[in-house]
C-alpha cells in the first residue's frame, strides 16, 4: 500500500562513509528518497583567513593541509596562481616532475576509491584487494618525496626534489606492477556482475543537470561532459602530450547516462591513462634545472613588491581545484580563494540522491569520491515528533543485504 | 577562444555599461595560449552580461567569489571558465568584476543563468556581507546560526 507520508531522515553530521563532517536531512517515502538537503560547515578551519596571515612560501605547506588525499593539487593550484600574478617561468623538468607526482596522487586516490566504493556496497574482498595494491604506489610516493601524503614537493617556480636514476627506477617496476594488475582489477570493478547490479541505473545525474550544476571531474566526466582542465586549460606538461582526452564511458562502448557505473568506469579508466601520463612523463623527462633558482627568502622579497590578482587551476582526482589570490605589496597575499572539487559537486548530489533507495544512499554519496568526513548515527525522525535511532552498523547491513540480494540473482 | 569577439559583443549590447577591460596572455609551446580576460561591468548590467556570456559557449563558475574591498565600495569578482567548443586548451577565464558601494551591499542573483553559482552566493553571503538579492536559498552555507548578525568573518579592512 502507498502512504503519503514522508519522513526527514538525517545522516551526519560525523559518518563513517564520509571523510569529513557533513549532514545530510533526506524526505523519505518508505524506502524511497524524495528529496535531499545538504548542510556544510562542521570542519571549516578558516584555511583562507590563516593564510592571510602567512608568507607565501609558508601557505604553500598550509594548502597542502586543506585534504589530506589531494595533498598535492590544492598547493599546485596555489603555485600555479602565484607563477601567474608573478610571470615566473617553471623549468621543463620541473612541469614534468610536478605532472609525475600529481598522476601519482591520481592513482592512488583512485584506488582509494573503488576500496570505499567496494566497502560502501558490502563487497569487502574488492575493498581489500585494492587498498592492498595501492600501497605499492604509496611506497613508490614515500621513495620520491618522503611521505606517503603531504609530499612538501611543491614551491613557486618548481619542485623540491628532484627525480634520480634510484627514483627512477621504483617509479618502473611500479607502473609494471600496476599493468599487471590492471586488466583484472577493471574486469572485477567493470564487469562483475553483482557491481553492476548495485551501480547501474543507480545515482543519475545527466548531462545537463551537470553542466547547470558546474560539476567537475569523474562526476561531471561520468555524465558524458568533455571537462578536464588538463584538456581544457595548459596546466604543467599535460598540454605536450597530443594524445590526451578526456576520458568518458564511450571509451569502454557505453553511451554515458550519469549513474553511479559510469563514475567509477571514468576513474578505472583514469588508472590507465594515469599509467600512461607517468610512462610518457618517465620517456621524456627532460635535462635541466628543478626550480627557478631563487631561495625562499628572494623569493618572498619579489612577492612582496607584486600587485595584482592570479589564478590557478589544477584538476584534482576528484575534479577542478581553483585558486584566485590577489597580491597587494604585502608579504602575504590580501585574499586568497580555494575551491575544492565537492564545492562543486556537492550541489549535484540532490539530484543523484532523489529517487534512489535508502540502501543505495551509501554509494550514491560516496560515487562523487566526497571530501567531507565520517558519522556513525543517524536518526529516523516521524512528523507526530517520535525519533527512533539506528546505527550507522543497520544503514551498512542494510546495505550488505541489498548487495546479498543482488549477488542471489546474479548468480541463477 | 579569442577575447577581442567578447568584449566587442559585449560592448555593442551593453555600451558604456562595460567600464573597463584588460586581458592577460602567457604563451606556450605549440601556439597554446593561457588566456584571461578581466571585465569591470556595472551594477545594473553585470546580470545581462553574464547572460550574454552564457549564450557564447560553457560558463563554468570556477572558484568562489573573491572580493576587494576600498575605502566606500567593495569589488566582487565573478570567475567564470569560458569555453566555447571542444578544442583542446581553448577555455579561457573570464573575470566579471563588479564595485558596489558600501552603503548599499547588494548584488542581484545570478543563480537564474548559473545554477551552480549557488554556493558561491550563500558563502558571499554569510563571509562578505553582501545581500544577493532574489537568492533562491539564502541560508548559511558553513558558519553555523550562533554567529550574531552583522560580524563577517572574511571581511578586513585592508585594500
Amino acid at each position: 500500500m502507498k502512504s503519503d507520508i514522508t519522513y526527514p531522515l538525517n545522516i551526519g553530521p560525523v559518518h563513517p562513509a564520509f571523510k569529513e563532517p557533513i549532514k545530510f536531512t533526506f524526505r523519505i517515502e518508505g524506502e524511497k528518497v524524495v528529496g535531499a538537503d545538504i548542510d556544510f560547515g562542521y570542519t571549516h578551519r578558516a584555511i583562507e583567513r590563516i593564510a592571510q596571515e602567512r608568507n607565501f612560501i609558508q601557505i604553500i605547506y598550509l594548502l597542502e593541509r586543506v585534504c589530506g588525499i589531494c595533498s598535492f593539487s590544492h598547493p599546485m593550484a596555489y603555485c600555479l596562481a602565484i607563477e601567474d600574478v608573478a610571470g615566473i617561468d617553471v623549468p621543463p623538468r620541473a612541469r614534468y616532475i610536478r605532472t609525475i607526482v600529481g598522476e601519482l596522487e591520481r592513482l592512488h586516490s583512485h584506488l582509494l576509491w573503488t576500496g570505499v566504493a567496494a566497502h560502501e556496497i558490502g563487497f569487502d574482498t574488492l575493498f581489500m584487494y585494492t587498498w592492498n595494491i595501492r600501497e605499492k604506489v604509496l611506497d613508490c610516493l614515500e621513495e620520491l618525496t618522503g611521505n606517503r601524503i603531504n609530499y612538501a614537493m611543491l614551491t613557486i617556480g618548481g619542485v623540491r626534489r628532484d627525480i634520480t636514476a634510484e627514483n627512477a627506477q621504483t617509479i618502473h617496476k611500479m607502473l609494471e606492477y600496476y599493468e599487471e594488475l590492471y586488466s583484472r582489477t577493471s574486469e572485477i570493478l567493470l564487469d562483475d556482475l553483482t557491481l553492476r547490479a548495485r551501480t547501474e541505473g543507480v545515482g543519475i545525474l545527466t548531462a545537463e543537470q551537470a553542466e547547470r550544476l558546474c560539476a567537475v571531474g569523474p562526476t561531471a566526466r561520468g555524465s558524458g561532459l568533455m571537462k578536464d582542465v588538463r584538456v581544457d586549460y595548459p596546466v604543467n606538461a599535460y598540454y605536450e602530450m597530443p594524445w590526451l582526452k578526456p576520458i568518458s564511458p564511450r571509451d569502454i562502448g557505453k553511451e554515458p547516462i550519469g549513474d553511479v557505473y559510469d563514475r567509477m568506469a571514468v576513474r578505472v579508466l583514469e588508472i590507465q591513462q594515469a599509467i600512461k601520463i607517468i610512462q610518457f612523463c618517465m620517456e621524456n623527462l627532460p635535462e635541466g634545472d628543478i626550480n627557478s633558482g631563487s631561495g625562499s627568502v628572494k623569493m618572498i622579497n619579489t612577492l612582496k613588491k607584486l600587485e595584482g590578482e592570479g589564478i590557478g587551476r589544477y584538476e584534482a582526482p576528484r575534479g577542478e581545484v581553483c585558486h584566485y589570490v590577489i597580491l597587494d605589496n604585502q608579504e602575504h597575499p590580501v585574499q586568497i580563494k580555494v575551491k575544492a572539487p565537492t564545492y562543486s559537486n556537492g550541489f549535484a548530489w540532490a539530484p543523484m540522491l532523489t529517487n534512489i533507495e535508502i540502501a543505495d544512499i551509501p554509494i550514491v554519496i560516496a560515487s562523487i569520491d566526497p571530501c567531507v568526513a565520517c558519522a556513525d548515527r543517524m536518526t529516523y525522525v516521524q512528523t507526530d515528533g517520535s525519533s527512533t535511532t539506528i546505527s550507522w552498523e543497520e544503514l551498512h547491513a542494510k546495505s550488505i543485504q541489498k548487495y546479498k540480494g543482488a549477488r542471489k540473482r546474479c548468480m541463477k | 577562444m579569442k577575447t577581442e569577439p567578447i568584449v566587442t559583443v559585449l560592448q555593442n549590447k551593453l555600451g558604456s555599461h562595460i567600464q573597463a577591460s584588460r586581458e592577460k596572455i602567457t604563451n606556450y609551446d605549440n601556439g597554446i595560449n593561457r588566456i584571461t580576460l578581466w571585465i569591470s561591468i556595472d551594477r545594473e548590467s553585470f546580470h545581462s552580461a553574464i547572460a550574454i556570456l552564457k549564450t557564447m559557449g560553457r560558463l563554468h563558475i570556477s572558484t568562489p567569489m573573491p572580493y576587494k574591498e576600498y575605502e566606500d565600495r567593495i569589488e566582487l569578482i565573478y570567475p567564470f571558465a569560458l569555453k566555447e567548443n571542444d578544442t583542446k586548451f581553448s577555455e579561457i577565464m573570464v573575470i566579471i568584476l563588479v564595485d558596489i558601494p558600501k552603503d548599499d551591499l547588494k548584488i542581484r542573483t545570478i543563480t537564474d543563468i548559473v545554477p551552480g553559482a549557488l554556493f558561491m552566493e550563500r558563502e558571499t553571503m554569510e563571509m562578505v556581507g553582501v545581500e544577493i538579492e532574489d537568492i533562491p536559498d539564502p541560508r548559511r552555507l558553513f558558519t553555523g546560526n550562533y554567529l550574531p548578525d552583522g560580524v563577517y568573518p572574511l571581511r578586513n579592512q585592508k585594500k
